[in-house]
């Protein structure tokens, strides 16, 4: 795969992670103008109407007094109008979520210039705050994990470590488990990188609307955000007055609800008509009514699907995708790999047993080392089982059935359980995996048939044979031959 | 990115300057207007007049901060257009095709995902993260492998800090598992291998080398190991002397996780990787794309509709494709290899011997094979 694509894709699921600050951003843009029209305005009256008292006074110690004590009382306003607009806007003294996440993602996209620039950025910011330093060391501290990885990936381990870890958070804040997300952040360092308030604030509305039955705070969230909600011609406002006028409805308060509607509702006619001609009938049909489709809009679950609106029109407003990244990440990692073979691993039962019937039981292990260390390690591959003590007692009838791999996640039981909703993968190509090594076989590795059709690496026989003079074992079957009897098998 | 990165510089660049912030309008209109009206109204001016000025002068203010927010405005635009061209808005299309149903909401999917994150913070030592999301999933969150999970992380931390004894320990404890086939494992060699590298004391060094070293003579190059401490490091490069560092906390975690029966990587990051990073999620997305309609609901499907490419240490599973057939072997149509050597399922192998044929040639070579002589595989 060419970089460039490889990059695009991999960039998919940190589409929110750019897009949600710079949502952010945005409103705190429109809420700095709000403020600002307001105190101004505020002030602007004041003293209007502080002109027109003094107009009649003429220069007294009284009215300058009063006069006085209004101008400061202005005063006073302005500098809190001057505070709010020094938080909101974005300066480079208080990064932005969206420039920590710009300076993270671009880390990692250039791990050459990585460890420089963390340094950097580092140092830059434990001057100005205290928070970001602490962050760091944290991140420090969790790090040892990191340098585990360090040597054989070609991505830095920070990007690797936080992305689980931030899809983590993002589907606990999703589902609700706010104080989970909290302390994962804190101990990994996340602050900046997860939306911990912004979903704090939905969980509040939502929990407004379920467990209370208030639209108040919907509403304050929709009129904040009434001009992007007009501009894609969202519904969520109508459905909430809706609400509450059935909630009127419901304790036949009729005088209240015929006002209510002609307040709130009329400015929805031209594009809700049927629907506003169907709640007004609610002012005839109390709770109990008979009729199916009243009864319906009295209905209490219609406070969780005005939830369920409001949340979709919430996550849509601050490009957050409507399901969990972490899910979109699992179904599309789950599928790539699930396969029919999958099965649940059967763990040895004692660690000790030489035999492992799981899988590639070497996990690996020559990848981690210096490749012309292959040669080297004799061992590795040494006599499996030693002597058969009764080849038939032995005998695993069919092996294939029971045995997964621990180190396949499709096979865990957890993640069976969530496999199972996703496509299975696809291949047009066998893929061989030794179940000594683990290696894929192909044409410097060629794979060897036992006589009974067991079939392994020819690396990983030949390091068998060469320390049991010529004698290799089937670690499944431990049926034994010697080396020249195991047959070339030819996969096309 | 770096668009994003020069826009945004440019929109905080704004708030630096008086002039250009929103904010610095309203400072200099207190610092002016507002000091003057009050030294002019504590001295005896007419405050009839001081307000009437003061009230031009917060017009005027208001006027400046409006232009202000303008350009703070035009400065996000600019943001924004970076962002919309580093991130296209394709996640939002992407999510709601697996809306129906949405992924992994069934009550039973839903637990077995809270377990699996508990796992994964487990085994990554994140104990604080598993209390309180235990308590709060209402789960009892039992993990025989806690222990064992801190375990590994204190001999990790202790191996990145430089001291390998509490690895030598482990080592010392586990050493049958560690010297039983089919893995013996020379993970102890290179412990005290790079105790005694480190040791700065020649003397200090080959005592060491005696005490520990030598055990491992019949497998390992002792005798050079030792020979090289007689040469600085300096003049070693390239030379059999040499000594590379090896990944001790990279061998370590392999063999304490095959101690354990635990998988070497954790799982749910292992999927997760390869899903969003290893861009599964891309390819699907692109058959999806240029499929269309055609396949219907993705929540529907049986298999992915292409071969999403996957790096060797990701192959877990033996997958054979029949090259006849292209097939996938399964369990009633297995794989069967031919007398000379190559394979095919055996439902193709079926199909060649119709028509009363007593023996089938293989698609590749000319050698005829009886169905009796066809051998069963097992991968």
């Amino acid at each position: 795969m060419a970089p460039a694509t490889a990059t695009n894709s991999a960039l998919i699921l940190e589409e929110p992670f750019i897009r949600t600050p710079y949502e952010l951003l945005r409103r705190s843009h429109r809420s700095a103008q709000r403020q600002v029209e307001k105190d101004f305005t505020a002030v602007q009256t004041t003293l209007q109407a502080l002109l027109k008292s003094l107009g009649s006074k003429g220069n007294t110690n009284d009215s300058r007094a009063a006069a006085l004590s209004k101008v400061d009382q202005s005063g006073e306003r302005l500098r809190g109008l001057k505070r709010k607009l020094d938080d909101l806007q974005p300066s480079s003294s208080a990064p932005s979520p969206l420039r920590s996440r710009a300076e993270y993602l671009s880390r990692q996209l250039e791990p050459a210039r990585a460890s420089r620039g963390m340094m950097e950025t580092g140092a830059g910011a434990a001057d100005g705050d205290d928070a970001m330093a602490e962050v760091r060391e944290t991140a420090g501290e969790g790090g040892a994990e990191d340098i585990a990885m360090e040597d054989a990936d070609v991505v830095t381990p920070e990007w690797k470590d936080n992305t689980l870890d931030r899809y983590i958070v993002d589907y606990l804040l999703r589902t609700g488990r706010m104080k989970t997300a909290q302390a994962l952040a804190d101990r990994q360092g996340l602050d900046q990188l997860v939306d911990l308030k912004l979903f704090a604030e939905l969980t509040k509305i939502e929990n407004a609307l379920v467990e209370k039955q208030s639209v108040v705070e919907a509403l304050a969230w929709c009129g904040e955000n009434r001009g992007t909600l007009k501009k894609t011609k969202n519904n969520l406002e109508f459905t909430l007055r809706m609400q509450d006028f059935i909630e009127l409805c419901r304790k036949r308060d009729i005088v209240g609800a015929i006002a209510y509607s002609r307040k709130n509702l009329s400015a929805w006619a031209p594009t809700h008509m049927g629907e506003i001609q169907q709640g007004m009938t609610l002012l005839a049909f109390g709770e109990k009514t008979g009729v199916g489709s009243y009864r319906k809009l009295y209905d209490r679950s219609r406070w969780e699907a005005v939830r369920r609106e409001f949340r979709q029109t919430f996550l849509t407003l601050y490009a957050l995708p409507s399901q969990p990244v972490l899910s979109l990440a699992l179904c599309a990692g789950l599928s790539a790999l699930r396969l029919p073979s999958c099965a649940r691993h059967q763990p040895p039962q004692s660690p000790l047993v030489p035999l492992l019937p799981a899988g590639p039981p070497l996990h690996n292990f020559e990848e981690a080392l210096l490749p012309d260390l292959d040669v080297s390690f004799p061992h590795l591959t040494a006599p499996i089982g030693g002597v058969p003590s009764s080849a038939s007692e032995d005998l695993h009838e069919h092996p294939e059935q029971a045995v997964g791999n621990v180190d396949c996640p499709t096979c865990g039981a957890d993640m069976k359980a969530l496999a199972k909703e996703v496509p299975m993968s696809h291949h047009v190509n066998s893929t061989i995996v030794c179940r000594i090594s683990g290696e894929v076989m192909d044409s410097n590795n060629e794979p060897l048939a036992f006589p009974n059709g067991y079939v392994y690496s020819s690396k990983a026989l030949a390091e068998m044979a060469k320390n049991s003079f010529d004698v290799v074992t089937c670690p499944r079957t431990r049926e034994s031959c010697a080396f020249s009897r195991l047959r070339k098998v030819y996969i096309s | 990115m770096n668009d994003i990165d020069q826009a945004l510089s440019a929109l905080e660049a704004l708030a630096s300057e008086p002039g250009t912030s929103a904010s610095g309008p309203i400072q200099s209109l207190l610092d002016k207007h507002f000091a003057t009206a009050r030294e002019q109204l504590q001295s005896g001016s007419d405050p009839t007049q001081v307000i009437q000025d003061l009230i031009k002068a917060v017009a005027k203010s208001k006027k400046e901060v409006e232009k202000g927010l303008k350009g703070w405005y035009n400065g996000l635009g600019i943001v924004g257009k970076a962002v919309e061209k580093a991130f296209p808005p394709n996640l939002a299309g992407i999510s709601d095709a697996y809306n129906d149903p949405p992924l992994f909401s069934e009550p039973d999917a839903a637990a077995a995902l809270d377990r699996v994150i508990l796992d994964s913070l487990g085994r990554r030592g994140l104990w604080e993260a598993v209390d309180v999301g235990a308590e709060e999933m209402g789960v009892t969150y039992e993990n025989r492998d806690r222990g064992v999970s801190d375990e590994l992380y204190s001999i990790l931390n202790a191996i990145e800090a430089g001291d390998l004894q509490p690895a030598i320990s482990w080592c010392e404890e586990n050493a049958s598992f560690l010297a039983t086939p089919p893995h013996p494992s020379s993970l102890p060699y290179y412990l005290h291998r790079s105790v005694f590298l480190r040791t700065t004391s020649s003397m200090a060094a080959l005592e060491y080398a005696r005490t520990y070293l030598m055990v491992y003579m019949p497998t390992q190059p002792v005798l050079q190991l030792i020979t090289s401490s007689l040469y600085p490091s300096a003049a070693t490069a390239g030379t059999p002397y040499n000594h590379d560092d090896y990944p001790l906390s990279k061998m370590f975690q392999a063999e304490f996780c095959r101690r354990h029966g635990m998988a070497k990587e954790e799982l749910l990051e292992v999927a997760v990787d390869l899903g969003g990073k290893g861009g599964a999620l891309g390819v699907i997305e692109k058959a999806r794309r240029v499929m269309g309609e055609r396949l219907g609901n993705v929540r529907t499907w049986q298999d992915l509709p292409l071969e999403v490419p996957l790096p060797s240490n990701r192959r877990y599973h033996s997958v054979f494709v029949c090259p006849v057939s292209k097939e996938q072997a399964t369990e009633a149509n297995p794989p069967k290899m031919l007398t000379c050597g190559h394979v095919l399922a055996q439902e193709s192998l079926t199909r060649m011997l119709k028509g009363g044929r007593r023996t089938a040639k293989c698609p590749y070579c000319p050698v005829e094979t009886a169905p009796s002589a066809a051998q069963r595989l097992y991968f």
